[in-house]
């Protein structure tokens, strides 16, 4: 389940951090490796960073463990139209759209833009991925090998 | 703005709810032909449910690993 944030303050935006959805796609690390490095605490240092340039990077994060918010008024994320879902080849769904996250008696489990959902059937956060598909060799089928009868 | 509500059965499939695209892990954008989206991962058509989840014995609590 999400975890609380932790939030990065920069010139024009702040940027919020969820480690329980965080799968380290490192979209982040090299999109901006200046603002965003692991070897560093904290590892999200926005001095001196272009916000619009953090705020591209941000999105790209498909687990939406990162998200930001402007405070210079400056466009915020504007959620993907139409939604999009990709399978990831042995790997998650990457969600992507004004989303909800519900269980089946209607409870509200996440909101958010981007989403990255267990596929494998072995996360221990789901319904959300947390890297179990590379533990359990999750593979899909091979595409130059026809399925077995 | 198009609203996608994802429905996560107990211990069975997503539903989504909402007009959606669908791209494969070939990388091919289809039109999905179901709103059902394995999360066992035992389904033989994935990306979608085929009711293997119930046969394999899938638990869909959020701290349960795959059977």
């Amino acid at each position: 389940m999400p975890g609380p944030r932790k939030e990065y303050a920069g010139e024009g935006i702040v940027v919020s951090w969820d480690p329980t959805l965080c799968i380290h796609v490192a979209e982040c690390l090299r999109g901006a490796p200046r603002s965003f490095d692991t070897r560093r605490r904290p590892w999200i240092t926005l001095e001196g960073a272009d916000a619009d340039e953090i705020a591209r990077v941000v999105q790209r994060c498909p687990s939406g463990a990162l998200a930001y918010r402007r405070t210079d008024g400056g466009l915020e994320e504007v959620p993907a139209d139409p939604t999009s879902v990709r399978a990831v080849r042995n790997g998650p769904y990457y969600v992507r759209g004004q989303i909800e996250v519900v269980t089946e008696a209607g409870g509200l489990l996440h909101t958010a833009t981007r989403a990255s959902l267990c596929r494998c059937g072995g996360s221990r956060n789901k319904p959300f991925c947390d890297n179990s598909h590379i533990m359990l060799g999750f593979r899909d089928p091979d595409p130059d090998v026809p399925p077995a009868e | 703005m198009a609203l996608i509500r994802v429905v996560v059965s107990e211990d069975g499939p997503y539903r989504f709810e909402g007009e959606f695209r669908l791209e494969t892990v070939a990388r091919e954008e289809v039109t999905p032909t179901s709103s059902r989206l394995c999360r066992c991962g035992a389904s033989r058509s994935k990306p979608y449910c085929d009711g293997s989840h119930a046969p394999s014995g899938f638990g869909g609590s959020h701290d349960q690993d795959a059977l």
